[in-house]
């Protein structure tokens, strides 16, 4: 029963068997291989039997990275004396960190309802330098199918990998050479797929980006060991950053080879690895004045562009540096202060020549020099150290002095550039190349936006004044629309004006009795005129004044009806006191109304909130509420 | 209705004319370190207009101090984005940065919904905004004293006005704080502090969007996407607080002339 199907989708393969007896349910599980290296991959795989298998749990082990996510999944389901049988084989991969032996406990997995579990697993790490995967066939999946072209002998290696450095041992920031090379078999009946490669990792090293050397990988198919392969190979260059013993990392592929072999195919799994590269770092010797981190072997040239310039026209010069190293790690050398004129800090530049065996560069820094000095000008000699690994010696190369002719500047000619610096220095030499536009002398009036509460203020002003706006436009046209309101509002002004111009009346009486009854018929919406005392007093009764009040007002009216139909008129004492009485009648009502209303209104605003509850308000409604009576 | 105006018009900052003159005099004499000075002095004064923004790029473009130079640039462009002078110059004394990185772009909202105001300065979305403001209210005190035909539509168009306008007003016064990088490398790291290990660095002149702060720490973003956080002795605010620049290192002597 060793019908292995590999792959990423879950084939299914039905059997029918005639055996007799039931499989009985078990896992086992094994490693492949039981003894890596550090960093080197390997597979434990899983085999579960049962009529219903559960996915296996993969322990974990301290020290080894254990995938929880199978890299292998086969399901096989068969049919045992009409029984089904299912069989899943999965495969974990696994790395371990450090040397040492480690015991992967017994893997579980719950088959027709009880717990199973494997026998516990021994994995030997260690450095010493063993086969390597490419030589391993077995390494490369599980094993053929009997009958089948197995990876050893039958088949070549589907894929071999190969990372080598050209030298073990190295100073800070030298450079060396890491080459990846690799081949993956080209044959018809061998397809690989879902190939993964894992970089080998350079901590402690400053790795320059290979594409600013030469192009990663250049593909060739070419011929090994009688088979035709495609080959990628990968330079870069690494520079150690730090002493000690330093490690670029073990560079793995994984996939997946289909193979077909006549009218039969089968898949195996690719795991393939390189072992770990150990380097051996020392440091600089104690380094002399001058030295600006550069470590190889270079070659230095310095000069300047103009040789003969105009007094603030500034000149370039240029230090070139060329050879093999990391040009990163070089800094521009310090130039001594020029005397009678300024130099500014420089522009590097990178530039990479990949046609050698080793990647060569040359790094130029180029400095602005701007003379003010008229006359003949030495920008001064200067030092360039570096340290030749070779060698095992630092070496320090002296360039110049450079002569620089400068001429006068004419002040009625073209303007020149000087450094802002120079101050009066630089006498009649004004400033050239007006790139930018000049300053603004002219002030304009201040934009300044307002601050926040100025905002607030402004922004909430209009709708304020519009809701002033609207209250009185409404007051307005309800005054004109509502008769009776505006009669009860105005009820009191209209009736003091009577009053006051009673001196000026004809009929100082009938003013007097007409302010009191017309007050009260504004104030209870009744009709003007034909008002007698015994009405005023039934409909203030009515609207529930107390007598006292009631009586008070209709004591005068009587009086003065009384008066009418006296034989003598009143005094003007009698107007007066009269006068004064209906006043003070009219101001007992007037707040009698306004309490009234006051409490009709909270009322009106007690009732919305208590609506259904029946409540009702007992004061009887005021005129010019009409309309907004609430409902009880 | 002019009232608020009036009022802001009194309370807004003035310049002082004479320093105004002094620095301009020091700048045109070639002494751009007094010059500087004296339009940081009026800055510090409160006289925070484009006028002098510019002229301190100036000043600072004339010291070789590029990142300086486009923030201040910058600055007047944000009072002042017709301001041509400055336009000018910042695409001038960006073309001396050493990647020319354009201008972090706005969010998203704002790109979208305000696509209309690049060219108004927030002094005119401002007072526009609250004119259409008056307007809308305008339109309906009229309306609730006598329905005249279109009011309302009059109303409802100043009220869409006054809220665009003033949408923009508060983008233009309150944007996306930028950056811009004033000493020659800043390191932008994982996190705020020294030791965090350095994810990218910016070059004088970039220019970053501001997405975070922390003491003197703040996060960046790039145009991609990426963000670390710079120390603010590297950096200059564009928004307010209108800060100086801390003071270069002095190196050989030697000063870079553009």
């Amino acid at each position: 029963m060793g019908w292995a199907l590999n792959g990423r989708v879950l084939p299914a393969l039905i059997v029918m068997c005639a055996s007799a007896l039931p499989a009985a349910s078990q896992i086992s599980a094994r490693l492949e291989p039981d003894s890596v290296r550090p960093g080197e991959p390997f597979l434990l795989r899983v085999e579960a039997r049962g009529g219903d298998v559960d996915e296996p749990e993969v322990p974990t082990v301290d020290g080894l990275q254990l995938s929880k996510q199978p890299r292998v999944r086969n399901d096989l389901i068969t049919i045992v004396n009409f029984s089904k049988e299912r069989t899943k084989v999965r495969g974990y991969m696994g790395r371990a960190a450090r040397t040492g032996t480690f015991t992967i406990p017994p893997v579980k997995a719950r088959i027709d309802g009880r717990v199973h579990e494997s026998e516990a697993l021994v994995l030997t790490v260690t450095d010493s330098p063993g086969p390597s995967p490419a030589e391993r066939p077995q390494q490369n999946g599980p094993a053929a199918p009997p009958g089948e072209p197995s990876g050893e002998g039958d088949t070549p290696p589907f894929v071999i990998l190969d990372a080598h450095v050209d030298k073990t041992e190295a100073y800070i920031n030298e450079p060396i050479i890491l080459t990846l090379q690799r081949w993956i078999l080209d044959h018809r009946q061998v397809a690989i797929r879902g190939a993964e490669s894992a970089d080998p990792t350079t901590e402690g090293f400053y790795a320059i980006p290979v594409s600013r050397q030469r192009s990663p990988f250049d593909s060739n198919l070419v011929e090994r060991d009688g088979f035709y392969y495609q080959y990628d190979e990968a330079v870069r260059i690494l520079y150690p950053t730090t002493d000690g013993e330093l490690a670029v990392g073990s560079w793995s592929f994984e996939g997946v080879a289909s193979v077909r072999d006549g009218f039969q195919s089968y898949r195996r799994d690719i795991l393939e690895s390189t072992p770990q590269i150990t380097i051996t770092v020392r440091s600089l010797p104690p380094a002399p004045a001058g030295f600006t981190g550069g470590v190889g072997q270079f070659a230095v040239a310095a000069d300047v562009t103009e040789t003969a310039v105009v007094q603030g026209v500034p000149t370039m010069l240029r230090v070139r540096i060329s050879g093999v190293g990391n040009p990163d790690a070089i800094g521009a050398p310090e130039l001594p202060k020029t005397e009678g004129g300024t130099v500014t800090a420089p522009v590097s530049d990178i530039q990479w020549d990949a046609g050698d065996e080793m990647p060569r560069f040359t790094k130029t820094f180029t400095y602005g020099v701007t003379l003010v000095t008229a006359g003949e000008v030495a920008v001064p000699a200067f030092r360039f150290c570096y340290f030749d690994p070779e060698a095992e010696m630092y070496r320090t190369e002296e360039l110049g002095p450079f002569m620089v002719t400068v001429q006068a500047a004419d002040s009625g000619q073209s303007r020149v550039l000087v450094d802002a610096n120079q101050g009066e220095a630089h006498g009649n030499v004004d400033v050239v190349g007006e790139d930018i536009r000049p300053i603004i002398t002219s002030l304009a009036g201040p934009t300044e936006l307002p601050s926040a509460p100025m905002t607030a203020l402004a922004v909430g002003m209009p709708p304020v004044a519009f809701a002033a706006w609207a209250l009185g436009v409404r007051r307005r046209r309800r005054y004109m629309e509502d008769v009776p309101f505006a009669r009860s509002r105005r009820a009191k002004s209209v009736a003091r004006k009577r009053l006051e111009s009673l001196r000026h009346a004809s009929d100082p009486q009938d003013v007097i009795y007409r302010s009191l009854a017309d007050y009260v018929s504004d104030k209870l919406g009744l009709e003007r005129g034909g008002i007698t005392s015994d009405d005023v007093r039934t409909r203030l009764a009515d609207f529930g004044f107390e007598d006292g009040l009631v009586n008070g007002v209709v004591r005068v009216l009587r009086t003065i009806e009384r008066a009418r139909y006296g034989s003598t008129p009143l005094s003007d004492v009698e107007i007066r006191a009269l006068a004064d009485a209906a006043r003070e009648q009219i101001e007992t009502m007037d707040r009698t109304f306004i309490e009234r209303e006051d409490n009709h209104r909270f009322g009106r605003l007690r009732l919305r909130g208590l609506l259904h509850s029946g409540m009702r308000s007992g004061a009887g409604v005021l005129p010019g509420d009409k309309g907004r009576r609430s409902a009880p | 209705m002019s009232l608020p105006v009036c009022v802001m018009v009194c309370l807004a900052g003035a310049i002082e004319p004479a320093a105004f003159r002094e620095a301009n005099l020091a700048y045109e004499a070639g002494d751009y370190a007094a010059a500087v000075a004296g339009y940081e002095r009026l800055l510090a004064g409160g006289a925070a207009e484009p006028v002098v923004f510019y002229n301190l790029g100036n000043a600072y473009y004339r010291q070789g101090r590029v990142g300086a130079a486009i923030a201040n640039y910058e600055r007047a462009l944000r009072l002042s984005p017709n301001m041509e002078n400055a336009q000018h110059n910042l695409a001038q004394a960006v073309s001396k940065t050493d990647r020319r990185l354009p201008r972090p772009a706005p969010p998203r909202w704002e790109r979208i919904l305000l696509f209309w105001d690049d060219a108004f300065s927030p002094g005119f979305t401002w007072k526009g905004g609250l004119l259409a403001w008056c307007l809308t209210w305008l339109a309906l005190g009229l309306r609730a004293w006598r329905p005249l035909p279109h009011l309302r539509t009059v109303a409802v168009a100043c009220g869409v006005a006054a809220a665009a306008l003033g949408l923009s007003a508060v983008a233009k016064t309150r944007p996306s704080q930028l950056a811009v990088a004033a000493v020659e490398r800043v390191s932008a790291h994982y996190g705020s502090s020294e030791t965090e290990t350095v994810r990218f660095e910016l070059h004088e002149g970039d220019r970053v969007r501001v997405d975070q702060r922390e003491g003197d720490w703040v996060r960046v973003a790039l145009e991609d996407g990426d963000r670390g956080w710079a120390h603010l002795s590297g950096l200059l605010l564009v928004g307010p607080p209108y800060e100086p620049p801390r003071e270069p290192v002095p190196s050989g002597g030697s000063e870079t002339v553009p």
